[in-house]
């Protein structure tokens, strides 16, 4: 098997569908089908079941994707550290996040980290928490951010920094609540006062979720109408439009336009937050480029509690 | 991607020191290979070779390079390897022996299993002796077979799956209990217990001689203390069950029958108050030869059914 066919299957893999498969390749559809012929002739097997107009790969093809990504693995692993061992920069860092961390964690540290490593190609892989460790896993990325470690053995969950909660409740609920002592802390809500009011969770299985759920449940609430998204982007702006409040993560209040229609509140006798991880394989190299991304972010999230 | 071919360029490179040497022994053209480690280089965005007057010599970057590029071509290998192992479970014919029942109660569930989920796989049944079995194994005219512990050939590996026991089925409403004295105690696990010295006038549905099972029911009659008036004898152990669900005897009946198979007819099945008389059973396959892939599958698969029809029916 060559490279090219190993980037085949990956992409027919990732597209589920040859006509894409090829556009994505950048090759004609024929072109593409006589490669997928040639590999089935070489291995004396096919590889896809073609269902209409879709084509899935078979277990042999799946075989070859999962080995394919393996061996991509290795071999950007090895392109890593051949750079660092010269002393040079460039090379490919890709990281799993959630799309908000893109939004507003990674900014200025991508800056900064594009300037000390120049010819450094990021590659932020957004998705929701699920996503995440079977990313790792596979090595499609050097590592993910993360508030759920895995159990998995193959991987290390690196405690990074604990991440600070808000409450966030959009302004016309007319809600309130006496300003806080500590300077930085948010007016302490009682959370009686959400009540009868909607609240928006992310899905089941986010460590948020959980984390919203509990509170509600300790404070006797059933919240009036819930709404369940996949991306906290989503729920952000919801609550912006004030469909009902939520708890989001504190960097979203100190960098998002909010202008005014929204508060945000802690809660009294709690400590709302949640403990973020960066997951990546046991056998994996971290490049320089690497671990100079975690203590960056490490410190930016320090920063922010 | 790292190929074989720019591997050995490197390597050689890096033995002899010097292009033009390694290129003779390549039996390339020197620009030609010098191009080739260029592009190398390049893609890896390093260089791999110290080139000055005298010597070649490796990088860092280059001795990764051959460190690491090992362990890929291997990694290589070992994923081909694989493939074929998938490749071989797309189609092809699985050949399962079945002894010493001629019956298939207890591979059903495991052959639809297996039969959903590589539906390319033909497979082959052939319901024999144990000896058959054991025979066809040796041959390589079977894959794989369920079986007792081999007992002619060491070429056999034997992985138990469960033990099976003798149940005494009789109808209750035959003659033999208005007539005679028969002791039945009722037992905390499963079905009552006969004491089956009392059945010694009754008559017997057994199994024909040539089967390990109608050498067990023999055993037992004999250690009860009679010689059984034979009625019938039949080599369908579900025939036996239907002609003593029908009043003509007593027959002895595998448990496992009432496990994983469905009789219908109504009878009563009793324990025997003999030392337990079991039996063996698991999956019997040739030494001489590697498990097929698919093989190796049906094995895993039978396993689990196994597991799980005598979890649930466990008396």
């Amino acid at each position: 098997m060559t490279a090219q066919q190993y980037e085949t299957i990956i992409a027919i893999a990732q597209e589920g569908n040859l006509t894409r498969a090829a556009k994505k390749l950048g090759v004609a559809l024929p072109y593409l089908s006589k490669q997928v012929q040639q590999i089935e002739q070489e291995l004396g097997s096919p590889i896809l079941d073609r269902i209409g107009a879709n084509s899935r790969l078979n277990d042999v093809g799946k075989e070859i994707e999962q080995g394919a990504y393996e061996l991509r693995y290795m071999e950007h692993q090895l392109q890593q550290e051949m750079i660092d061992l010269m002393g040079k920069s460039g090379g490919v860092l890709s990281i799993g996040t959630s799309a908000y961390r893109s939004v507003y964690q990674f900014p200025e540290i991508l800056v900064q980290l594009s300037r000390k490593y120049k010819g450094i190609q990021i590659k932020l892989m957004e998705g929701p928490v699920e996503t995440m460790e079977p990313m790792a896993r596979q090595g499609i990325v050097d590592l993910a951010i993360t508030a759920a470690p895995s159990g998995h053995p193959a991987l290390v969950n690196r405690f990074l920094a604990t991440e600070e909660l808000v409450l966030a409740v959009p302004s016309h609920f007319g809600v309130c609540a006496p300003q806080s002592d500590g300077e930085d802390r948010c007016p302490e809500l009682d959370l009686r006062q959400l009540r009868d009011l909607p609240f928006l969770f992310l899905n089941e299985g986010a460590a948020l979720h959980q984390l919203a759920r509990g509170l509600l449940a300790d404070a006797h609430i059933r919240p009036a109408a819930c709404l369940e998204s996949k991306s906290l982007e989503t729920i952000y702006t919801l609550v912006r439009e004030g469909v009902g409040a939520a708890l989001l993560p504190r960097t979203m209040m100190r960098n998002g336009p909010e202008g005014g229609a929204l508060q945000f509140f802690s809660v009294k006798g709690r400590r709302l937050e949640r403990d973020i991880y960066a997951i990546y394989r046991a056998d994996s190299y971290l490049s320089l480029a690497c671990q100079e991304f975690l203590s960056l972010f490490q410190r930016s999230l320090e920063k922010a509690v | 991607m790292m190929n074989q071919r720019h591997f050995l360029y490197i390597r050689t490179i890096a033995e002899e020191r010097n292009f033009s040497r390694a290129a003779e022994k390549l039996y390339i053209s020197q620009p030609s290979l010098s191009q080739s480690v260029k592009r190398i280089e390049a893609q890896y965005g390093v260089p791999l070779f110290y080139r000055s007057r005298g010597a070649v010599v490796l990088t860092a970057a280059g001795e990764r390079y051959l460190q690491v590029g090992e362990k890929i071509l291997k990694k290589e290998q070992d994923i081909l390897f694989q493939v074929q192992q998938a490749r071989d479970l797309q189609r092809g014919r699985l050949r399962i022996g079945v002894a010493p029942y001629r019956d298939c109660n207890i591979l059903a569930p495991a052959v639809r299993a297996f039969q959903r989920q590589y539906p390319g796989i033909e497979i082959v049944l052939q319901e024999t002796g144990q000896t058959e079995a054991e025979n066809g194994l040796v041959a390589g005219n079977l894959d794989i077979a369920l079986g007792m512990p081999p007992r002619k050939s060491s070429n056999l590996d034997f992985e138990c799956l469960f033990h099976d026991r003798l149940l005494l089925s009789v109808s209750p409403a035959h003659w033999y209990f208005q007539v005679h004295q028969v002791q039945i105690k009722e037992s905390a696990e499963g079905y009552p217990v006969i004491h089956l010295a009392d059945m010694a006038q009754c008559d017997f549905i057994l199994l024909t001689n040539r089967q390990v099972l109608r050498n067990m029911e023999d055993d037992l009659c004999a250690e009860a203390g009679f010689s059984p008036h034979i009625v019938v004898e039949t080599k369908d152990v579900a025939a036996a069950h239907t002609m003593a669900a029908a009043g003509l005897g007593a027959a002895f009946l595998p448990e496992s029958f009432l496990r994983f198979g469905r009789l219908e007819a109504p009878i009563c099945y009793y324990q025997i108050d003999l030392p337990a008389h079991s039996i063996a059973l698991g999956i019997l396959r040739s030494l001489n030869q590697d498990f097929s892939p698919s093989a190796a599958r049906f094995a895993a698969i039978l396993r689990s059914t196994i597991q799980d029809i005598s979890g649930r029916n466990a008396p």
